[in-house]
């Protein structure tokens, strides 16, 4: 029995692009989805600023900190980890219904409805021609696929700024969010170097970000323009910050549109004219057929429910290596903070170092405000009576540098599945010269910085698989369909060959939607023949 | 070694975590809001953590050359 014209597995960015395309072209859409969600948690937060609600309420341990803290997350959570207690939900249940062993790729997976997308930063940049082609991606095609997913998650950028030839090159944007204290320094330090600073092949604007500068309404929903009230590392508020749960919310209103819940997709099998998919539902085995099947469950979890399908074997994978500099504002000092401002990256900035070739390096800046004193605290080596007063002090002036560093594939990069059919096995090496280059990268990015007085304090690599950017696991044909298959597809990242030192959640929704297009143009070629 | 010294330095997870307790009190707000400091203040903050780098920088090399 047919249950839909497409079965989308996984609700996350690509996914729930994909299901709204699909939806779209008039053909029916089952997703099926693990779907964990924390309804109850958002409902503890009150309305009002981070500042005010830090004053005033005496329930905020809920959303700041979380029943479940202690000893040991306390050593644990890491200085930019972003799941604050109301995102616990989006890694729930991942580490033991998607097992994956390896001694160095410590990858983040989700469950969650909206998968990663759900803790998404809002980095929205755009790929640049060369990077499209060196993905793999069709460089002509992308540029509508962009202009279509921009006008439909609401995009804010500033089509002026340095940086906007390398990420925002799409001109259907809302304008730019307003920036804070700190940023608005470093932009002024940096123009008054301008040429000096283009000189070292550095380039800084404000950062494109998937939140709305201005509140907009379609038939269903309702979105306002960001609040500035600090909080958007525990609440959505106003949902102003895209999430792919909307994007799902709205199509259930919809009549072709079945959301499916508790569901693990295991494997697949294609026939003639459809595919059986077989996912586990509290602990038996249901089977959904469709005409086509549209793979969005990730790079990571795609390729595992593939090699699940064909019996085992071995896939690539690919992931950004990413480092923070913590550095310092030296025109911050004596300054105060002014608490009206959003939580998000303020500015990014686009180096290209002389050893890269003409390939970017890429970093986000975040001033440190919202994210708890306690963390910071415990990154210094000091003990809690002076680590106290100097966070204090530093706040201010505090700026997080997240750098990516381009990622290219290798044969020490892989992940294969294990004899009990459903463990992935990961194996993670890079090589000297690319463990050289990233070291390189940070010192030019460092002499960068210092430039324009963003002085660097100390670098902070994070463990290989932490970026959460992750590509490369399949193989697609020009069609994007999964290579042996004529109805599956791939829509999320698994067919990318190669990932750019840039946030891809853009480019992968973009990507989903022109792939859901192609899996609409297959069945409907079919319906007139 | 020298990772393990200067571990050795930061604090222990029980005192982060009271720490965050107390951080997460409305009554005890006030002691953990930034702080702004006035212009000898930061010159003095600024000479520590120019100090506090040149003093590192060596011990970051050593690090770096253990690691390899």
């Amino acid at each position: 029995m047919i249950e839909a014209d497409v079965i989308v597995v996984g609700s996350g960015p690509a996914g729930a692009q994909a299901a709204e395309r699909l939806c779209a072209s008039g053909l029916s859409v089952l997703m099926l989805d693990y779907g964990n969600d924390a309804p109850a948690a958002r409902a503890t937060i009150p309305a009002g600023d981070f500042a005010q609600l830090r004053r005033s309420d005496p329930d905020q341990r809920a959303y700041f900190l979380d029943e479940r803290f202690s000893d040991e997350s306390a050593r644990n959570d890491r200085l930019g980890a972003h799941f604050t207690a109301p995102r616990a939900f989006i890694v729930r249940d991942a580490a033991n219904l998607l097992p994956l062993r390896s001694k160095a790729f410590s990858p983040v997976q989700s469950l969650a409805l909206g998968g990663l997308g759900a803790g998404w930063g809002a980095g929205a940049p755009t790929f640049e021609p060369f990077e499209l082609h060196a993905a793999g991606l069709p460089v002509d095609e992308m540029a509508y696929w962009y202009d279509e997913t921009i006008r439909a998650i609401g995009v804010s950028a500033a089509p002026d700024d340095d940086t906007a030839p390398y990420l925002a090159r799409s001109g259907a944007v809302q304008p730019a969010a307003a920036i804070d204290e700190n940023a608005t320094s470093l932009l002024g330090a940096y123009a008054a170097k301008r040429d000096s600073m283009h000189a070292l092949n550095f380039y800084l604007g404000r950062a494109p970000l998937a939140m709305l500068t201005r509140s907009i309404a379609n038939g269903v929903q309702r979105r306002d323009a960001n609040p500035y009230d600090d909080m958007d590392f525990y609440g959505d508020a106003g949902r102003s910050i895209y999430r792919p749960r909307y994007t799902v919310e709205a199509l259930l209103h919809g009549e072709r549109f079945t959301y499916r819940t508790r569901t693990l997709v295991r494997s697949f099998e294609e026939h003639e004219r459809g595919v059986t998919v077989r996912a586990s539902e509290s602990g038996t085995t249901t089977a959904y057929r469709a005409r086509a099947l549209v793979l969005a469950a990730g790079a990571i979890n795609s390729a595992r429910i593939v090699l699940a399908s064909r019996g085992g074997g071995r896939t690539p994978i690919l992931c950004n290596p990413m480092s923070y500099l913590v550095c310092v504002n030296r025109r911050m000092f004596g300054r105060p903070a002014n608490g009206r401002r959003h939580s998000l990256a303020q500015l990014m900035a686009v180096h290209m170092p002389e050893h890269r070739g003409g390939e970017r390096v890429v970093a986000s800046f975040y001033s440190y405000r919202s994210l708890m004193q306690y963390r910071l605290v415990r990154a210094l080596p000091l003990p809690v009576q002076l680590g106290l007063p100097a966070a204090r002090l530093l706040t201010s002036s505090l700026t997080l540098v997240a750098v990516h560093h381009p990622e290219r594939g290798s044969p020490k990069k892989f992940m294969e599945l294990e004899p009990d059919g459903w463990t992935l096995r990961a194996h993670y090496e890079r090589s000297p010269d690319e463990l050289s280059a990233i070291r390189r990268d940070l010192r030019s990015m460092k002499t960068a910085l210092r430039s324009f007085g963003c002085v660097p304090l100390t670098a902070l690599p994070t463990p290989d698989g932490s970026s959460i950017h992750y590509a490369g696991t399949l193989n697609a044909d020009a069609a994007s369909t999964l290579t042996g298959c004529a109805r599956v597809f791939v829509a999320d990242a698994s067919a990318w060959k190669s990932l750019p030192a840039k946030g891809l959640t853009l480019t992968l929704m973009a990507n989903a939607r022109r792939v859901a297009a192609a899996a609409a143009a297959l069945l409907g070629s079919e319906e007139h023949s | 070694m020298l990772a393990m010294l200067i571990d050795a330095l930061r604090p222990g997870a029980p005192a982060v975590e009271r720490l965050a307790q107390r951080e997460t009190d409305p009554a005890f707000a006030y002691a953990f809001e930034p702080i702004t400091p006035g212009p000898f203040a930061a010159a003095a903050l600024l000479l520590l953590i120019a100090a506090a780098g040149a003093a590192l920088a060596p011990l970051r090399l050593l690090l770096r050359r253990s690691i390899e």
